[in-house]
């Protein structure tokens, strides 16, 4: 079965290159070559298919005789995580990347792009799924058998077994080569000389797509580090965390940029550049992640294809940047800023400071590569190097997020921009008084009121949506669906406006304001953090074939009344060297309490202990929410109105 | 078996993937450009729904409201006259051109004096100077 599934990747490479060679030649008027491109792309979509069927049923049937599914998987796993265990490696995630990519291609093809584009696009997409296919068939065999079947796998490593493995490595994965798709159109845009705003059209929607998989990755990547791995935080600014963070940034600019080239037909160098750098960066964490050029956490899947992917970036850098600078000459603006007050230039501010954010992240990232390559020494910045510039940077794009929807186009009216500044200003001067009354931690305080002055910015532009439907004899209520669904696109995005400053709530309340204490305790003892105290107990063993959990009770008084029991445990698995910590977390709207059990005395029952306050943690979650239900509404398709008859 | 599989695999791809170069599909260029209008056409009514909505939210300012609707109303308007009247493709203005070539091959008269053939419209032969039948005198 396994020799199927290699022979499917080698006859979907021969396909790939087909498609990629009949498709250029096609689009030179030769309808017939086209349409055979496009029955390769449905074919890669088939053959992938079939790939991934052949390695989905030899993770489930437990064919150890496959080196990946030995080193991944184990009979006691349950089904879940055996399916999940198909991404665990570098093997599963080519196949995966390059099964998503037939996918999104087909899709595309299904949704008949424009016939000048389409053979163009086809091609992009054919040579990345070639690219992938190499190094599986040629590198990374996720089909490679071993000499012997081993009666039992290695399983998968304790960590990975969270919920998140199942959601954080697929969303991020489908996120990466989902840009395939808008930097695909942007290329058959080039490649055309069909610069104008056609192009955006298609590019922008899958951008928006493949952005909010790539967000929604992160998210549940920083849920996981919370709840899994113990340390009472969820973003380390890692290396490969890093890696996820820059194309998302980058994706986010190319989204609003996109805006001003569709209505005023500027920036449409920019446009490009960004879709050239997002998927560029996109494959670029993947390098970071798969290579081992820099340390990370991720560790786990460091294997020889780096210098291969940063042969491909080079050439998707290259081949981009040589057809751009043919095509300068018909990508000049149609029109120029007219004033530095206007939604165009606040837009564009926000751009560069979206870039800033991910070049300084980028810098940070590859700091100890660079300096060993040019002194021979590793020089590591640590989160306190982005904490202070990304942090700054954050807090002025979060303050342009709240004015940016009110300045006028071209040029703002003094008078009107004034106007609609006074609820939001006067919105954010209560909360930066509130706060006053109650805490001097100045960054903090002006982080709230920005945050404060977008949301109620959003309001108040929703407000004025209802009010402007009910004028029109509408009710409040259906006038307030009605401008939801009609202008889903604009409406939608005000909703991940809202999640992301829930975001940015979470990150200052979690950063400022978070508590710690730390405690060896002998049961019945207790400890305090901020108004909480908690009492030890007790513990218990429980021990199975695998692992042995050692779980403590603890209960909790919130201002001495009591307030639940809390069970952090540590987990001993037979086949991994480090224990698990299982912490618990105590999830209230202002703030988690999270106990992390360290470790304990068999014989005395003395146990170690740390807690943290962490506040507003809820909030940056049920923003990641709000980002998925945003996104999803502005993607919503428009339906089609049937042509009237004449 | 897996051999015979592959085998199988190999040859429903080969034949789906080379079927378009044995039997070419057939044009339908107009369909397909009709759909990219009528998508051209979509696109452009929301963005003109749109910036009335930005204009009713006191977003735009008259003037500019006024040119940028303009604009896309031109566009809109050129798209619409489009989808009236198709433009001919280049393939049919060819063929309407041989067409109008071959009819006028046909309708070239001879001169009855000499036989020489004349080019349409002449009203004299340009060889012997005699009257043609049905030209101009």
């Amino acid at each position: 079965m396994a020799d199927i599934g290699y022979f499917c990747l080698a006859l979907a490479l021969v396909v790939a290159l087909f498609t990629l060679l009949s498709a250029l030649l096609g689009a030179r008027g030769r309808p017939e070559l086209v349409a055979a491109a496009r029955n390769g792309t449905f074919a890669l979509l088939g053959l992938t298919s079939l790939a991934t069927a052949v390695l989905v049923y030899a993770f489930l049937s437990h064919d150890f005789s496959l080196e990946y599914v030995a080193s991944y998987s184990a009979r006691d796993m349950s089904t879940v995580y055996t399916l999940a265990a198909f991404w665990a490696g570098n093997e599963g995630s080519l196949l995966l990347w390059s099964w998503v990519l037939a996918l999104m291609a087909a899709i595309v093809l299904w949704q008949k792009p424009r016939r000048d584009f389409l053979p163009y696009v086809m091609a992009v997409i054919a040579a990345n799924v070639a690219f992938f296919l190499l190094l599986m068939i040629f590198v990374s065999n996720p089909f490679k058998q071993l000499p012997f079947t081993p009666a039992d796998g290695r399983g998968l490593n304790p960590l990975l077994e969270n919920v998140g493995m199942i959601f954080h490595p697929l969303t991020l994965l489908a996120g990466y080569s989902g840009f395939t798709i808008p930097f695909a159109f942007a290329m058959a845009a080039l490649a055309t000389g069909q610069v104008e705003e056609e192009w955006l059209r298609p590019a922008r929607r899958y951008a928006l797509v493949a952005w909010v998989l790539l967000g929604v990755g992160n998210i549940i990547g920083a849920w996981w580090a919370y709840v899994e791995l113990g340390w009472g935080g969820y973003w380390a600014w890692d290396a490969v965390e890093n890696a996820g963070l820059m194309p998302w940034l980058t994706g986010t600019a190319f989204l609003h940029s996109a805006i001003i080239q569709k209505r005023r037909g500027m920036l449409k160098v920019w446009n490009m550049v960004l879709i050239i750098v997002t998927f560029n960066l996109c494959l670029f964490g993947t390098f970071l992640t798969r290579s081992g050029v820099v340390s990370s956490i991720h560790t786990f899947g460091i294997s020889s294809l780096g210098p291969l992917f940063l042969g491909f970036i080079f050439l998707s850098l290259l081949v981009p940047v040589i057809l751009l600078y043919w095509r300068l000459p018909s990508l000049r603006s149609e029109d120029r800023l007219d004033s530095l007050v206007s939604r165009e230039s606040s837009f564009l501010i926000n751009n560069l400071l979206l870039v800033a954010i991910a070049f300084a992240t980028f810098l940070g990232t590859m700091l100890p590569a660079i300096t060993e390559a040019v002194r021979g020494v590793r020089v590591t910045v640590g989160p306190s190097y982005f904490n202070l510039v990304n942090g700054s940077l954050f807090f002025i794009f979060i303050l342009l997020m709240g004015i940016c929807p009110i300045v006028g186009w071209r040029r703002a009216i003094p008078r009107n921009l004034l106007r609609s500044l006074v609820i939001p200003v006067a919105a954010a001067t209560l909360v930066v008084v509130l706060l006053i009354i109650w805490t001097r931690t100045w960054y903090a305080i002006v982080g709230f009121g920005a945050c404060a002055l977008v949301l109620a910015t959003i309001l108040r532009e929703w407000f004025r949506g209802v009010m402007v439907r009910h004028r029109k004899k509408e009710n409040y209520f259906v006038a307030f669906f009605r401008l939801l669904w009609g202008n889903r696109p604009r409406y939608g995005g005000y909703i991940v406006h809202v999640g992301i400053i829930l975001l940015a709530l979470g990150v200052i309340g979690s950063s400022f304001y978070k508590v710690q204490a730390e405690a060896s305790l002998n049961p019945g003892e207790s400890f305090e953090i901020g108004k909480y105290t908690l009492k030890y107990e007790g513990i218990t063993d429980k021990a199975t074939e695998k692992k042995d959990v050692v779980s403590a009770t603890i209960q909790v008084f919130n201002k001495g009344k009591p307030a639940g029991i809390m069970v952090p445990a540590l987990t001993f698995h037979i086949n991994y060297e480090n224990p698990v910590s299982d912490v618990a977390i105590r999830t209230r709207p202002l703030e988690d309490l999270y106990v992390i059990f360290l470790g304990s005395d068999q014989t005395s029952g003395l146990a170690a202990f740390k807690a943290y306050i962490n506040p507003l943690m809820v909030w940056m979650w049920i923003g990641g929410f709000l980002l998925l239900l945003g996104s999803v509404i502005a993607i919503w398709p428009e339906r089609r109105r049937a042509p009237v008859p004449a | 078996m897996t051999w015979l599989l592959a085998a199988l695999i190999s040859l429903a791809i080969g034949a789906y993937v080379t079927y378009p170069l044995l039997h070419p599909p057939q044009k339908r260029e107009k369909e397909e450009a009709e759909g990219e209008l009528l998508s051209q056409k979509e696109a452009l009514l929301s963005a003109i729904k749109e910036l009335q909505f930005d204009y009713e939210l006191g977003n735009l300012s008259p003037k500019e409201h006024r040119e940028l609707e303009e604009k896309y109303e031109a566009r809109a308007l050129s798209v619409l006259r489009e989808l009236d009247h198709p433009s001919p493709s280049r393939e049919e203005e060819v063929e309407r051109e041989i067409a109008a070539l071959r009819r006028a091959a046909k309708e070239r008269r001879s001169c009855s004096r000499c036989g020489d053939k004349a080019d349409p419209g002449d009203s004299f032969c340009s060889r012997c100077g005699a009257p043609l039948k049905g030209g101009k005198t």
